[in-house]
């Protein structure tokens, strides 16, 4: 994976994320992660090589084609991207609202999930006026609300206490239990530490297992 | 039930603010061009219904300012009378004549010393051709001098330049839209590229390109159906108070009635309809803009 002619940002990756599985992607800064995490979530497409997505190449999906397979995907943002112009219940509410669902049934769905993660006080407020850690929060809560078969997460509890990153993490464990495969990018060692599962090492574009065996393997 | 929330800051935009303004301009020029153009043509059809079947014969007066023996003018009275396809022949009177070139000449000169020709009004049968210069060289016969007048020739270059004009205006209001439809188009475009990353992420969310369409469709609609109102309305209250003031001019009332404009009901409701056909307008050619540069996008 590179763009435009500069150097190449990911190489001879071969990665098979088993259905249901939770994961770990660290590494130092730069190593490639968010890259790694935006061909997963389809910004972008692989410049060589192969990668299939819900048993689809997406390297040859068509356009009109990406809406359905992004709405089985959420995603966490590093930078949360909330809209600023919405209320916050307003923008956990937007990928079902994209979706098609009825307004008033897609916004008493994202109050509630807003009051799960602690911010129920906060449901028609700008995002801008609430702290990092609740704005990821709020991120959270819109990533999760359509129960994507796949959640990516890139630094999702880089904002929050320990206490808040916990809960987000069983959030997300409880999400897994579910059936939908987790994959979360963080620096945070005390919660890889905390949380059994295994983790996919990226530095300079390569990928190493450091904990446990993925399903079918990594070389 | 929620009201749903626009998913792009549209309204924040500084073509927001713009937009109904040039769309309300746009409107106000394009109703009056068309309120006029419903007119002229109501006006044509008017004159030619009046004038249609008419003629005019014009008998010479005597050289010596005699006034026109009275057997001359029952000879032409009769040969008139006698051709197919005449209706009615009507002498008009020379107190008539007199009063119809009072507004010409005025009251201080005595045209009563004029040696005018005498008039006769002649209507002939819906579809009968009569052929003029014949009836003219029999009528020459009788009175020598004698001419028909079939206002086809003054009629003809005046009617040629009301639907020039007519036609002027619908060009004017072709370009009108046109501007209006390429404005919308810029307006878009720049939309996208202000709002790019708030796109990109509804994209990522799982919306359709039909979806920002949306968004973007029913935000112009409302910015053109609003601006095209005022304008719309502004236009109407021109068109009174012109129809009003020409009506005073003339010491007449004829302007202050629906009817006095000349506008059909049907002309009427297409000048009503204006903001919503420019909010129809703005509609599609923000939808078509916006399909068309995101279905260029991988």
């Amino acid at each position: 994976m590179r763009f435009g002619t500069g150097p190449e940002i990911l190489g001879d990756i071969d990665l098979s994320l088993s259905p249901g599985g939770f994961y770990f992607l660290t590494g130092p800064s730069g190593a490639g992660k968010s890259t790694l995490m935006r061909l997963m979530y389809l910004a972008d497409r692989p410049t060589r090589g192969r990668a299939s997505l819900f048993g689809r190449d997406i390297s040859t999906i068509t356009r009109s084609e990406k809406p359905g397979l992004r709405r089985r995907i959420g995603v966490v943002f590093q930078d949360f991207r909330l809209l600023n112009h919405l209320s916050t219940v307003d923008n956990v509410a937007l990928p079902l609202r994209v979706a098609g669902g009825d307004d008033g049934t897609v916004r008493s769905y994202a109050a509630e999930l807003l009051r799960w993660v602690g911010l129920g006080q906060y449901l028609d407020v700008r995002p801008s006026t609430l702290s990092g850690g609740q704005q990821q929060r709020v991120a959270i809560a819109r990533a999760v609300i359509t129960r994507p078969a796949l959640l990516l997460a890139d630094e999702p509890t880089g904002n929050v206490d320990d206490a808040i990153a916990f809960r987000l993490l069983h959030l997300f464990e409880e999400l897994n239990r579910l059936g939908t495969t987790v994959m979360i990018a963080t620096h945070n060692q005390t919660l890889i530490d905390q949380f059994n599962y295994p983790v996919l090492h990226l530095e300079e574009g390569r990928l190493s297992q450091t904990r446990q065996s993925v399903d079918q393997g990594i070389s | 039930m929620a009201i749903r929330p626009y998913d792009l800051p549209l309204q924040a935009d500084g073509s927001s603010r713009f937009l109904p303004w040039f769309i309300g301009l746009m409107v106000y020029l394009a109703t009056l061009t068309l309120a006029l153009s419903l007119m002229l043509t109501s006006a044509i059809q008017r004159w030619d219904a009046g004038l249609q079947g008419s003629l005019t014969v014009q008998i010479p007066a005597p050289v010596d300012g005699s006034a026109l023996p009275p057997e001359r003018l029952a000879a032409v009275l009769s040969l008139l009378q006698r051709t197919a396809g005449i209706t009615s022949v009507a002498p008009m009177n020379l107190a008539a004549e007199h009063e119809l070139l009072r507004p010409w000449l005025g009251t201080s000169i005595d045209d009563t010393a004029l040696p005018l020709p005498t008039l006769v009004d002649i209507h002939t049968a819906l579809g009968s051709k009569i052929d003029t210069g014949k009836l003219e060289q029999s009528l020459a016969a009788v009175v020598p001098g004698t001419s028909v007048a079939t206002h086809d020739r003054w009629l003809g270059s005046l009617f040629r330049a009301a639907r020039l004009i007519v036609l002027a205006g619908e060009f004017a209001v072709g370009l009108i839209g046109a501007g209006a439809i390429l404005t919308i188009i810029f307006t878009t475009r720049t939309g996208l590229l202000i709002h790019h990353d708030v796109i990109e992420l509804l994209h990522l969310v799982g919306a359709q390109d039909s979806y920002v369409a949306r968004q973007f469709q029913s935000h112009a609609f409302r910015q053109a159906s609003g601006g095209g109102a005022f304008g719309m309305g502004l236009a109407l209250i021109t068109i009174v108070f012109g129809g009003l003031a020409a009506a005073f001019g003339q010491g007449g009332d004829e302007a202050m009635t629906f009817q006095g404009f000349g506008i059909t009901i049907i002309g009427w409701c297409a000048l009503l309809l204006m903001p919503v056909a420019a909010g129809v307008v703005a509609l599609v050619t923000a939808r078509v803009t916006v399909l068309s540069i995101l279905g260029r996008m991988s």
